[in-house]
C-alpha cells in the first residue's frame, strides 16, 4: 500500500496560487471527485474539483468509433491507438501546504511547479486536515466549487478519517456558521452528509 | 497570579459575551451544557482577568444566529444533523446579574465586596462551588444561622439574625407556602444568635407548644418546647389552651382601663366606624381619663344622649360607637377589673430578654380581637421602649435590649390609609432608634403601605400569585426586574428569595427542612456550639483521605 501512495498518479501541467491542472499518468485513472491530492516536493496540498479526459491533440477531433462493436471495451481493444491519444486529467483547489511537516491550511505562497510529481495522500496528511475543517471556508470561497463538490469532498474525507462522526460534525459545524442566512442551501448539503 | 488562572478543577458552562453593570451579563453556554441544567435563580463565578465575580442566574433563553432558522428547520429527528446544528446555529445563553468580587485568592477568608466592574469579554464562568457560596454567606457559626439551601447544591446559606432584626424584616407568600415555617426559623434564629427579645402575635396558634404541618400531616413543634427556658407563652384564650393540652405560663386579661382611644381609631375598617364615630374616644378620655372605656359602655338609655349632648358629639355617632364596643367586651381576655396585671409581667419578659409567644387560641380567627391586642400591646411596648431608651440616652448606656414584633397579616396594619395611624407604622419608620423592629408576615404585601416597604430592609418571599404582590414585594430594590423572573417562577413549598440588608447578595433558597427529632437536635444543639461542625472542605478532605487509604 505504502508502495503504491509513494508512485506518483499526476503530474502538474497547469498552476497558479489558486488551482494546479495535473494530467494523470494512465488514462482514466484519475483521483475521485472531492479527495485530497499533493503536488511538488515541498506539498502543495490540494481538494480534485474536477476530472476530464480528453484527446491530447486538440487539432484531432474525437470521433465516436463503436459503431461495429458490442461493448465498450471491445472498442479498446480493436483501437490500442486510443490509450495513447486520450489523456485523463484534474484539476484541483489548493486547501494547503506543506512546512515544517506540518500540513497548514490555505494557500501555499507559490504555486506547485510544472512537471511536479503528484501524489495520493497519506492517512496522517488527511487526519491533520479534517482535524481542523478550515477548508471548507477555502472552498465556499471559490467561484467553480459548487455545492456538490464541496459535499463530495467532505464525504470522501470522511471516508479515510479514523473518526468519520467527529469529521462530519466538526465539517458540518463550520458550514453553519459559513452558510448563515442560507438555511435552505444549509439543509440540502447536511441531508447529502448525513447519507 | 492564582486570581487570573482558570479555576481548572471546575467545568466551563459558558463565556461572557454581552452586558453592562446596570443591565447585567449575558453568558453564552458552551454547547456541552445543557440548559436544562440550570435553574434560575442558582449562582456561577465568573472569572474575570483580575477578579472573581460571584453572578445569580436570572434569566435563561434559546437563540439562533441564523434568524431563518425557524422557517427552515433542519431535521433535527437526525442526530448527526441535530449536533451540527446545536451550538452553531443555536444557542442557550444565561442572563445574570454580578452581585459580588470574591476574594482573589479561593479560600481566604477575607470579605467579599460589591461588584461595581464587570469580568472582560469571553471570561469563563463557572457553577458556583460550596465555597464560594461559603465565602458569601458565611459559615454556620455563633454568629450566622443556617436558614436554607441554595436550590442546586447541599450548601448551608446562613443569614446573620443580628443584621436580619438591626431593621424591620418581611416573610412574604401566599398562603400554604411556609410562610409560618419560615418565621418560625428565623426566629429560632433571634433567639440562638441574638440578645433580643421578640413578641410574637400568634394568630393561629403554631409558634409556641406545636404548629400544623398540612403537607405532611401532623404536629410539628413550637418554640417552647424546643427551647423552654428562653420561650414564655402568653394565651389570650385560656380555654382553648387547655382543649389544645398546650402549656402557657400566664393568660393576658385586659382591663377596660388599657383600652386607649387610638386603640379603637385602628379598629375603625374593622368595626366599620365612621371617622366621627372614631373620633369620639378621644373626646372621652379627655373627659373621663383612663374610665373612659366603662363609662361609655355602661351608659344606657337617655343617658347616653345626656352624655352626648354633654360632650357635644353626636347621639347617633355614639351609640354607633358604643353598640361596636359593646363587642369588645365579649371578648372573655377583656375584663373590667382583672386580678393581675397580665400586660406589665409580658412586658416585664421581654424586659427579660425573653421571647413571648402570644397565644390567640379561638381569637385568632376574630380580626378585631387580633387588631386590638396587637394595637394596645405594641403601643405599651412602644412607649415602654420609648422610655428605656430615654433613660439609657440620659445614662449614655446602649438602650434596651432590642425587640423584635412579629406580626401576621401585616396589612391589616400597616395598608396605606392607617399605616399613619397604627402604632406598627410608627415602628416600622422610625422604631429603629428604640431598638424594636419588625418582622411582618403577609400574604398581601401590595396592601402595605409604600412608604413601610420601603423601610422592611431584608425581605423574604415565598411564591406570590399577584403580580402586584410581587411588584410591592420588589419595590425599592435594584435588581427588581431580574428578581421578579425568579420570584415568579419559586415554587409552591419550601423555596424561598432572600433578600435586603440582612444577606449579602438576594439569594433562591430551599427553606431548612423542620419537623423531625433530627432537625429540632439541629436547631437546638447546632454544630457551632457542640464542635461538631464538618465543613465542605472537611467532607472533601475526608473523601480524599478515604480514597488514598480505603477504609481507615
Amino acid at each position: 500500500m505504502r508502495n503504491l501512495l509513494d508512485r506518483p498518479i499526476a503530474e502538474v501541467i497547469e498552476a497558479n496560487i489558486e488551482t494546479f491542472k495535473a494530467q494523470c499518468y494512465e488514462l482514466y485513472k484519475s483521483p475521485p471527485l472531492g479527495s485530497l491530492v499533493k503536488a511538488g516536493d515541498i506539498p502543495v496540498y490540494g481538494i480534485v474539483i474536477d476530472i476530464a479526459t480528453e484527446g491530447l491533440d486538440p487539432s484531432r477531433p474525437i470521433a465516436a468509433r463503436g459503431f461495429s462493436a458490442t461493448t465498450e471495451q471491445e472498442i479498446y481493444t480493436q483501437n490500442p491507438q486510443l490509450m495513447e491519444l486520450l489523456c485523463t486529467k484534474f484539476r484541483a483547489i489548493a486547501v494547503g501546504f506543506s512546512r515544517d511537516n506540518l500540513l497548514i491550511q490555505g494557500y501555499p505562497f507559490e504555486p506547485p511547479r510544472i512537471h511536479a510529481f503528484v501524489h495520493e495522500c497519506l492517512s496522517d496528511e488527511l487526519s491533520d486536515l479534517s482535524s481542523n475543517p478550515d477548508f471548507i471556508h477555502l472552498l465556499l470561497q471559490h467561484p467553480e466549487v459548487k455545492d456538490e463538490i464541496l459535499t463530495a469532498s467532505i464525504i470522501s474525507i470522511s471516508k479515510q478519517t479514523n473518526n468519520r462522526e467527529a469529521f462530519l460534525v466538526r465539517a458540518g459545524k463550520t458550514l453553519a456558521i459559513e452558510l448563515t442566512g442560507q438555511m435552505s442551501r444549509l439543509n440540502a448539503i447536511l441531508r447529502k452528509l448525513k447519507q | 497570579m492564582p486570581s487570573q488562572q482558570e479555576p481548572f478543577q471546575h467545568e466551563i458552562i459558558g463565556r461572557v459575551v454581552d452586558g453592562s453593570l446596570s443591565r447585567g451579563l449575558e453568558i453564552k453556554l458552551e454547547s456541552s451544557i445543557s440548559i436544562e441544567d440550570i435553574n434560575n435563580g442558582t449562582y456561577v463565578v465568573i472569572q474575570g482577568k483580575h477578579n472573581r465575580f460571584v453572578a445569580m442566574v436570572t434569566d435563561l433563553s434559546l437563540g439562533a444566529a441564523d434568524q431563518t432558522l425557524k422557517f427552515s428547520l433542519p431535521d433535527m429527528s437526525d442526530p448527526l444533523i441535530r449536533e451540527i446544528i446545536t451550538g452553531s446555529l443555536t444557542y442557550n445563553s444565561l442572563s445574570v446579574r454580578p452581585g459580588k468580587i470574591l476574594p482573589a485568592v479561593r479560600g481566604d477568608q477575607s470579605d467579599t465586596t460589591e461588584a461595581r466592574t464587570i469580568p472582560e469579554f469571553f471570561s469563563p464562568v463557572f457553577r458556583a462551588s460550596q465555597d464560594d457560596m461559603e465565602s458569601i454567606f458565611g459559615k454556620e457559626n455563633e454568629n450566622n444561622f443556617f436558614i436554607g439551601h441554595p436550590l442546586d447544591m447541599d450548601t448551608k446559606i446562613c443569614v446573620d439574625p443580628r443584621q436580619l432584626i438591626k431593621r424591620s424584616c418581611g416573610v412574604f407568600g401566599r398562603s400554604g407556602t411556609g410562610k409560618t415555617f419560615l418565621a418560625r426559623l428565623l426566629m429560632i434564629g433571634v433567639l440562638q444568635h441574638t440578645e433580643a427579645s421578640s413578641l410574637i402575635f400568634d394568630m393561629h396558634n403554631e409558634y409556641g407548644e406545636s404548629g400544623q404541618d398540612n403537607d405532611r400531616g401532623g404536629a410539628v413543634s413550637g418554640l417552647k418546647t424546643l427551647f423552654p427556658g428562653q420561650v414564655s407563652i402568653f394565651t389570650l384564650d385560656e380555654k382553648s389552651s387547655k382543649l389544645r393540652k398546650a402549656r402557657y405560663d400566664e393568660v393576658v386579661k385586659i382591663g377596660y382601663s388599657d383600652i386607649e382611644p387610638e386603640d379603637i381609631e385602628s379598629l375603625t375598617q374593622t368595626l366599620n366606624l365612621s371617622d366621627v364615630a372614631a373620633s369620639i374616644p378621644f373626646t372621652l378620655k379627655n373627659r373621663f381619663g383612663n374610665k373612659w372605656f366603662k363609662r361609655l359602655v355602661e351608659v344606657e338609655g337617655t343617658a347616653a344622649s345626656d352624655l352626648a349632648s354633654e360632650l357635644e358629639v353626636q347621639p347617633q355617632a355614639m351609640r354607633a360607637l358604643r353598640n361596636r364596643l359593646l363587642r369588645l367586651t365579649r371578648f372573655d381576655f377583656v375584663d373590667e377589673n382583672p386580678q393581675y396585671n397580665s400586660l406589665e409581667r409580658l412586658l416585664d419578659k421581654l424586659k427579660d430578654g425573653m421571647h413571648v409567644v402570644l397565644e390567640f387560641g379561638r381569637h385568632g380567627n376574630d380580626l378585631t380581637a387580633y387588631i386590638l391586642v396587637a394595637n394596645l400591646l405594641t403601643r405599651r411596648l412602644h412607649n415602654k421602649y420609648r422610655e428605656l431608651t430615654e433613660e439609657s440616652d440620659a445614662d449614655s448606656g446602649a438602650g434596651p435590649k432590642p425587640l423584635v414584633i412579629c406580626i401576621e397579616e401585616a396589612h391589616r396594619f400597616l395598608a396605606p390609609g392607617i399605616a399613619s395611624q397604627t402604632i406598627f407604622g410608627q415602628i416600622a419608620r422610625e422604631d429603629r432608634k428604640f431598638n424594636i423592629t419588625l418582622m411582618v408576615i403577609d400574604q398581601r404585601p401590595s396592601g402595605i403601605d409604600s412608604e413601610i416597604m420601603s423601610q422592611i430592609a431584608t425581605r423574604i418571599s415565598c411564591l406570590l400569585n399577584d403580580e402586584r404582590d410581587v411588584d410591592a414585594v420588589l419595590s425599592g430594590s435594584p435588581n427588581s426586574r431580574e428578581l421578579k423572573s425568579v420570584l415568579s417562577r419559586l415554587n409552591s413549598k419550601q423555596e424561598a428569595l432572600f433578600f435586603g440588608d440582612a444577606i449579602p447578595m438576594p439569594i433562591l433558597i430551599r427553606t431548612r427542612t423542620y419537623g423531625d427529632d433530627e432537625h429540632y437536635s439541629d436547631l437546638t444543639s447546632p454544630a457551632w456550639k457542640t464542635g461538631h461542625q464538618s465543613s465542605s472542605c472537611d467532607k472533601d478532605a475526608n473523601r480524599d483521605l478515604d480514597a488514598l487509604f480505603g477504609d481507615r
